[in-house]
């Protein structure tokens, strides 16, 4: 795991399965329980202690809205993780990265997101979807992602952090070894947050599995009876 | 596989009327927040497979538990995915219907005969009448390799 990195077409190979490395477990809640995870998970904010996150009013008053007992997050209804939540689940993601495009398979809710590696830029007015818009380059050994036309809904962590539509995500990844990926995201928001800011956090290569056919809608019952409505 | 839906939608059911004391309190969230579950407690608990459902988001575990008055009360265990199981070595016949198991679980706060087993409780876990256990430990990451696993 410590291994050297292949390379294809002269730049590392990031192709693989990867999930968040576990932290130690401290005491609290984890919700129903899947493995341990990233803080960032949790909260997104988890850096910067309690007054001190750099939220805007709207920003503060999103995570108010999102925090009423009975309201149901998107995920709970079995709509898609956004970016970088779903890079930060439990569940696993699988990296399959060709000349032209990078592909991110995620196994929750067996959704893809493709990195256009070919040099085009963004789109000018996109269609604002769940996981945005990605284009990447490499800045040496390090994929940068840069994503924009996100449509606002999904869910920064499981508090309820929310973004607006002109959030701006940049991702740089770089494969530190064989079995480990070292990610930062920085985040920018100006509708909600007072200023960008960064998270780091480490990918683990899962070597001897795959990712898994996940549709959470075949069985999700929990929704329907709580009462209030789906949080937006 | 007609007969296998029909089966479901009545199991989803009766999920359904042992989940909805919980979610009337307004605490049970699949994946985040709080949880209606006392993940600080390990209960044993010891009984007959009734059902075992293999479904995402979450499998659930049925099994017929006599209590300390000798009535026999259908208990209701929520696991993980199937993927989650599947990375723990588990699969969907891992449980049979009539199928003596213990069940190392979180019970629910409310005394209802529902509970939580699952990866991320370490120590929670099915336990066979000949002694072999499946617990919910992710066996693809190669921790015993892994200088930088904590």
């Amino acid at each position: 795991m410590t291994g050297p990195v292949s390379r294809v077409n002269g730049k590392p190979d990031l192709s693989g399965i990867w999930q968040a490395e576990a932290e130690p477990r401290g005491p609290g809640l984890y919700g129903l329980g899947e493995s341990p995870n990233s803080k960032y998970f949790r909260n997104i904010l988890s850096d910067f202690k309690p007054g001190e996150e750099p939220l805007t009013p709207a920003g503060r008053e999103l995570i108010r809205l999102h925090s009423q007992p009975g309201t149901v997050g998107p995920s709970l209804i079995c709509l898609p993780d956004g970016v970088p939540h779903a890079d930060l689940l439990p569940e696993p993601f699988k990296i399959i990265q060709t000349p032209g495009e990078i592909l991110f398979l995620y196994e929750v809710e067996t959704i893809f997101r493709q990195i256009f590696t070919d040099g085009r830029t963004h789109p000018a007015d996109p269609s604002p979807t769940w996981l945005g818009y990605s284009v990447g380059k490499w800045d040496g050994d390090t994929l940068v992602v840069d994503t924009m036309g996100f449509n606002g809904m999904s869910w920064l962590d499981a508090r309820g952090t929310g973004h607006s539509e002109d959030m701006r995500v940049e991702e740089r990844f770089h494969r530190r070894d064989f079995g480990h990926m070292e990610v930062t995201a920085t985040i920018t928001d100006p509708k909600i947050f007072t200023k960008p800011f960064t998270i780091s956090f480490v990918e683990q290569l899962l070597p001897d599995t795959d990712v898994f056919e996940h549709i959470c809608y075949e069985n999700e019952k929990d929704a329907g009876h709580l009462p209030g409505k789906a949080g937006r | 596989m007609i007969s296998i839906k029909t089966t479901r939608m009545k199991k989803l059911a009766r999920a359904l009327a042992l989940l909805v004391p919980l979610l009337a309190a307004g605490v049970l969230f699949a994946h985040h927040g709080n949880t209606a579950y006392d993940e600080t407690a390990r209960v044993r608990i010891k009984g007959t497979v009734t059902e075992f459902i293999w479904t995402n988001p979450h499998s659930q575990i049925y099994l017929d538990v006599k209590d300390s008055s000798g009535k026999v009360v259908n208990w209701g265990v929520e696991t993980n995915s199937p993927g989650i199981l599947t990375r723990a070595g588990w699969t969907r016949r891992s449980l049979k219907a009539g199928e003596e198991i213990t069940i190392i679980l979180c019970p629910a706060k409310n005394g209802q005969p529902v509970a939580y087993a699952g990866s991320g409780d370490p120590g929670t876990k099915v336990i066979f009448a000949d002694g072999r256990e499946l617990d919910f430990t992710d066996r693809t990451i190669d921790k015993a390799v892994d200088k930088t696993a904590p």
